[in-house]
């Protein structure tokens, strides 16, 4: 009868006779020591990418030179042309400002178009060094860009005024850039524009500088 | 056999224990000598005078000029009142421009004639002094990396009263200091733990914080007509 079929043990199977050691070949050690050291290397190496902290609150930068369009996705800009002079006349309904420059003015003019909504946006100069000069508040803030909004699809230009000595301009950039809020955006779009100068260029341009610059504000 | 065979090898003098001693001992008398393990007295800060340049870290600052004068010069205050003006030289040394009005953080306290003077008891509405950088007859806020600025901070003094005869400066100092927290990086006064006030023990703490004076600048005041 097969009634006790599957009640009834059957008798243990024989136990595994242990597979003898199989034998790795030493090139194999060596090649998997030699991986096994990269992977760390190279694990140790990715730390070094990590962003410090400070580095976590930085603008994300597109970069280019002059008269070049830079699109970021909250704002496009270009820069399209630079000047020197020794004062700036600020030409008002009823009065008129002058403000002298302790050497000269640089008189950046930008371009602007958002793609959504109205926008504002300041701007600094970055030197070679990593100085960054504010515009000037010499020259009412009524005269620059910095108090203009942008408004989706127009283009608009806009002056900035700079007062920075002549012997940093060597290398500086012009950074355009939503004004910082004071805590909470992260990876806000900034442009940066080369102004392609070099020491005699900067030297000749800012001794080439008008008397006066009259605009209206 | 247990014990060493003389006449072998000379036997070994332990020479590392009566060093360690000695050492020690050496250790212990130093640092009592020295003034024992408490925390140093910390140093009374630098005295200056007019002229003298204070590197307080942020910015260098060359102490010019303390004059009484009426306002309505150089843009700061009106022209029937007058004012206690510190003429100082500020250089930026830190990477972005500057509001001048930070200078009256970076000078953690200043007396006219051992009085604070912008003590918020005091009948000076303001509560503070005006910081403008002054250029060209006129006044504007900022100082720009690099550049040297003159920073003038306008006290308004009381009417009828007489103008003081020296004022003392207390210059802070600021360090590019983490954040412990977010370990971000900031420029920050140097502060340091002192004697509780009053307030302090009602609160019932045992210290507070203070910013520390690198410089002590005593200035004549001079009355200009």
């Amino acid at each position: 009868m097969s009634a006790a079929h599957g009640l009834v043990p059957e008798a243990p199977a024989a136990p595994l006779r242990p597979l003898p050691p199989r034998r790795v070949p030493l090139w194999r050690k060596i090649v998997g020591g030699v991986v096994g050291i990269a992977l760390v290397s190279a694990a140790v190496y990715a730390q070094t990418f990590v962003l410090t902290a400070d580095e976590k609150s930085d603008p994300l930068t597109v970069s280019g030179g002059m008269h070049d369009e830079l699109r970021t996705s909250h704002f496009s800009a270009r820069l399209e042309r630079v000047e020197f002079a020794r004062t700036v006349r600020v030409k008002k309904q009823y009065s008129t400002d002058d403000a002298k420059a302790d050497e000269t003015f640089m008189i950046v003019k930008v371009g602007l178009t958002a793609p959504r909504r109205p926008t504002q946006v300041t701007s600094f100069v970055l030197t070679a060094d990593g100085l960054r000069f504010e515009p000037t508040d010499r020259v009412s803030l009524s005269a620059t860009l910095g108090d203009k909004w942008i408004q989706p699809g127009w283009w608009r230009s806009g002056l900035f005024f700079f007062d920075v000595p002549a012997d940093k301009l060597a290398g500086a950039r012009v950074v355009v850039a939503e004004p910082k809020t004071l805590f909470g955006d992260d990876y806000m779009p900034e442009t940066s524009f080369d102004l392609g100068f070099d020491r005699p260029k900067a030297r000749q341009m800012a001794g080439a500088a008008k008397d006066v610059y009259e605009v209206s504000g | 056999m247990t014990s060493t065979p003389s006449g072998g090898r000379p036997r070994r003098r332990p020479v590392l224990i009566p060093v360690l001693v000695v050492l020690a001992a050496a250790t212990v008398g130093v640092s009592a000598a020295a003034g024992g393990l408490k925390e140093a007295p910390e140093k009374p800060p630098e005295q200056a005078g007019k002229g003298a340049e204070i590197d307080q870290g942020r910015m260098v600052t060359r102490f010019d000029d303390a004059v009484v004068r009426l306002g309505g010069k150089d843009g700061i205050g009106v022209s029937d009142r007058r004012y206690l003006q510190l003429v100082l030289k500020v250089t930026n040394k830190s990477e972005i421009t500057l509001l001048a009005q930070m200078m009256d953080d970076a000078l953690v306290g200043v007396r006219a004639d051992g009085k604070p003077l912008d003590d918020p008891a005091s009948t000076n509405v303001t509560g503070g002094p005006r910081v403008v950088a002054v250029s060209g007859g006129h006044s504007y806020g900022q100082m720009h990396p690099g550049v040297p600025a003159t920073v003038v901070l306008a006290y308004e003094l009381p009417e009828g009263k007489p103008p003081p005869k020296s004022v003392q400066i207390d210059a802070g100092m600021y360090a590019w200091a983490e954040s412990f927290f977010y370990k971000t990086h900031e420029w920050r006064l140097v502060t340091t733990p002192v004697a509780p006030t009053a307030e302090d023990r009602a609160h019932g703490r045992q210290f507070h914080y203070s910013p520390i004076v690198v410089a002590q600048v005593t200035l004549p005041v001079r009355v200009e007509a």
